[in-house]
């Protein structure tokens, strides 16, 4: 590999840098790279050139070579004009980063050639997407870099986008200073480099970027990507490591393939949107309308700032949530202790099983109660809020106290509802639809199944059905049996827990079944189901069915019982049938 | 400037989601958190606010445990499974403290129960619009830290791995079979590309990113 510069060059020092993440990337087929230095910059002299050509001739006569790379312009002459002389038939990469490679050697027998776009046009479009008002492009170039600018119609290039082009044309390093401290309003100031100094030697690229971006009154950019942190402000730029990557990646294919063929690398494949935060704070810059994909440098001090007030609330969150879920867990345990002492308090007997079906019954005003009552008082607060606050109308507020009317209504009526359920009367005899009665009784239990996750199938016809008796006492049958079907299914997995109501009727009489999945019948019990104190449930003092089949029989039913052949078991009464009242 | 989170974008003012079964409650509620000063949103079942709701969008849910169609605890389920993920507070009608404990392990932001008082209710949705901004915020950084390594090259997230897991340069140069110096071209260049300036910074944004360290046989 044989570079036109020195080694010292930072860009140089890229390129390498980019041959060796080639060869990275090749792993085991990575070959061995030899680097040359012609340094022609600096030593134009004829004979150097001949003592160069000679030194590596010597050097490298007993190496086996794959490939000859020459880098840049310079060396690419060197290798066309000597190529005879030194390897003539090894094949030949010709490189060159900035510019055209020559007719001449990109013709040459076994050679391939590879030039990058010079990407001012892309460059200049991401300017403008950065500083949308820009309507300027300021270039300050000294002699050298003048021309080139000009081989590039970088002039022409500008006024195409749309900005007027000023050439500042410094003719001192001080008299840049002092045009770019005045810049025009909505300028930007392109830095081509080139600037020679009062004894005429040119001043490095990256001190004059130093120096003229601090002196500038506005954003300067440059196009080289290993000028960041110069003082320039980034954007989209050229990136040495990746260019060294691109050439480092063919010469490994070329050298394992046939050479040939000529091909120019777009900018993209070369380039890197970069920024410098220190400027981009400078000139007030918000990050968020930089391009998508930015990377930026310089970040001072670390990301942890970015994080730390986030990293810091997050803990607090997760401390209340640890302490509100501890909170609820002591709550619960005291609680099912209070449970525990008064269950061991209770003398009677009786009271255990009524509180079962009192549970489930309370459960539902419960629920049913706090949906008004929570409509009611935000409807209230809300009142409260707006008239405090200066916002209350009267059409407003007259429709408040409407809600809150009718939610009351609703209130009371499940009051009445439930209060028929709850209080002792006296036995009625009254003609009523047992179905009606059923589907009463199931929108009682409907929360407690709910919350229990039982699904209840009930299929019951619209027409009515009458019979003879207390609604009251018959809807305790149902719920007694659905409540009973429930807990068989205390162990049956949760999407499994199913009952199901049915009916059938006769001329003389209506039956309805209650069927469950769940444990079924004890054997133990053997025709013993419905007698007193005959209990499998841990709590339970087996009076449950003892009520039901009293209240059955007293309506001049039946009731019976049995395990089905795919499982659970089936609880069924009959009543007498009465004709249309 | 330099401590903005980064794309954290502006967003238009919050929705506080009303999900309720209930019209009564429903419109009772949405009167109360709108003189309360919240924007409102109603919806009459967890379809309904499903269809309806924006993805990505700032806000919280009040959401009612019980409802016809999927209920208050499924819809937290489905959301659970979404990216843009937005706090519930949930109301319900009923005490159950195991349901509640579980709501919120599952991420709830409180477990109310109805009545609610306007003060406990204004409350809870202040904290949830509050996590949410935070929320949103350390997603958008999330995903501005995913941006930043999907720029590394295969080799690179080879070297990243090793790096992460301890390992010095030169077992890491070991381990790949590579140079040491390679191995610093490539950490020089995946910490550019990451944006951070030493391995701390490396290790933390592996962690917020789920990359585990690379396993290497002793």
């Amino acid at each position: 590999m044989v570079f036109s510069d020195d080694s010292s060059q930072n860009w140089i020092r890229d390129l390498t840098n980019g041959f060796e993440l080639a060869s990275s990337d090749a792993g085991a087929n990575a070959p061995a790279w030899y680097f040359e230095y012609f340094d022609a910059v600096r030593f134009q002299e004829e004979h150097h050139a001949r003592a160069f050509r000679s030194s590596i001739r010597d050097k490298y006569r007993d190496r086996h070579l794959d490939l000859i790379i020459a880098i840049a312009s310079n060396a690419i002459k060197l290798l066309a004009d000597a190529r005879d002389e030194l390897w003539p038939d090894v094949p030949v990469l010709f490189a060159n980063y900035a510019g055209a490679v020559p007719l001449e050697a990109s013709a040459m027998a076994n050679a391939s050639s590879l030039t990058f776009e010079y990407g001012f046009d892309a460059a200049l479009m991401t300017a403008k997407a950065v500083f949308p008002d820009m309507t300027t492009l300021a270039v300050s170039s000294g002699s050298s870099a003048a021309e080139r600018l000009r081989e590039s119609d970088v002039d022409e290039q500008v006024r195409h986008a749309g900005l007027t082009f000023l050439d500042i044309a410094p003719v001192s390093a001080a008299d840049a200073k002092a045009k770019v401290s005045r810049l025009p309003n909505h300028s930007i100031l392109f830095l081509a480099g080139g600037q020679l100094d009062d004894s005429g030697d040119a001043i490095p690229s990256w001190q004059l970027c130093e120096m003229i971006s601090a002196a500038a009154s506005r954003p300067t950019i440059m196009l080289g990507g290993q000028f960041l942190g110069c003082g320039i402000v980034g954007g989209l730029m050229r990136d040495y490591v990746k260019i060294g990557h691109v050439i480092g990646e063919r010469a490994i294919s070329a050298a394992s393939a046939h050479p040939g063929g000529r091909e120019v690398v777009p900018f993209a494949a070369i380039s890197t949107l970069k920024f410098d935060a220190r400027q981009l704070e400078r000139w007030n810059i918000d990050e968020r309308r930089l391009p998508a994909g930015s990377i930026i440098a310089f970040r001072d001090p670390s990301l942890w700032r970015d994080y730390r007030g986030q990293v810091l609330a997050f803990s607090a969150a997760l401390a209340l949530q640890l302490a509100l879920i501890a909170g609820l867990l002591y709550e619960r345990r005291a609680r099912r202790k209070a449970e525990i002492d008064s269950r061991r308090n209770l003398s009677l007997a009786a009271s255990i099983e009524r509180r079962a079906s009192v549970a489930a019954l309370t459960g539902s005003i419960a629920h049913e109660l706090n949906q008004p009552l929570g409509a009611i008082l935000h409807n209230a607060q809300a009142a409260e809020m707006l008239i405090a606050s200066n916002r209350a109308t009267l059409p407003d507020l007259q429709e408040i106290l409407r809600d809150i009317h009718s939610q009351d209504v609703r209130a009371t009526e499940i009051v009445q509802r439930h209060r028929t359920m709850l209080t002792k009367h006296d036995v009625k005899q009254e003609t009523i639809d047992i179905f009606d009665a059923v589907r009463e009784s199931l929108a009682l239990i409907d929360h407690d199944a709910a919350m229990r996750q039982v699904h209840v199938d009930a299929k019951l016809p619209p027409d009515p059905c009458y019979v003879i008796g207390d609604k009251v006492l018959l809807q305790q049958v149902v719920v007694n049996l659905v409540v009973n079907a429930m807990d068989a299914m205390a162990a049956t997995p949760p999407p499994s827990r199913r009952v199901a109501i049915r009916n059938a009727i006769t001329a003389e009489s209506v039956e309805i079944s209650v069927q469950d999945n769940g444990s079924g019948l004890s054997p133990d019990l053997d025709g013993r189901l419905f007698e007193p104190f005959v209990s499998t449930k841990a709590g339970g003092m087996g009076i449950g069915l003892t009520i039901t089949r009293s209240i059955v029989d007293m309506h001049d039913g039946a009731i019976d019982a049995w395990n089905n052949a795919e499982g659970g078991a089936t609880f069924r009464f009959r009543l007498p049938r009465v004709a249309v009242p | 400037m330099t401590g903005a989170p980064v794309n954290a974008a502006r967003t238009p003012s919050p929705i506080v989601h009303v999900v309720d079964d209930d019209e009564a409650v429903r419109k009772a509620t949405e009167r109360l958190l709108s003189a309360a000063g919240f924007t409102v949103r109603t919806h009459g079942s967890a379809d309904a606010f499903l269809s309806a709701f924006e993805a990505d969008t700032a806000g919280c849910i009040v959401l009612d445990v019980r409802m016809p169609g999927p209920s208050g605890t499924e819809l937290q389920t489905i959301l659970a499974g979404r990216d843009d993920r937005i706090p519930i507070i949930f109301l319900t009608g009923h005490a159950e403290v195991p349901a509640s404990v579980r709501a919120i392990q599952r991420g709830a932001i409180d477990y109310l129960i109805k009545p609610v008082d306007a003060t406990v209710l204004i409350d809870a949705v202040s904290r949830a619009l509050a996590r949410d901004s935070a929320d949103r915020a350390a997603r958008a950084n999330r995903r501005a830290l995913q941006v930043r390594y999907e720029r590394l090259t295969p080799r690179e997230r080879e070297v990243f791995a090793h790096l992460i897991g301890g390992r010095i340069n030169k077992q890491v140069a070991a381990d790949l079979n590579i140079t040491e110096r390679t191995i610093k071209l490539h950490r020089a260049r995946i910490f550019e590309k990451l944006e951070v300036d030493s391995m701390a910074g490396l290790v933390r944004l592996a962690i917020d990113l789920g990359i585990a360290p690379a396993s290497v046989e002793s």
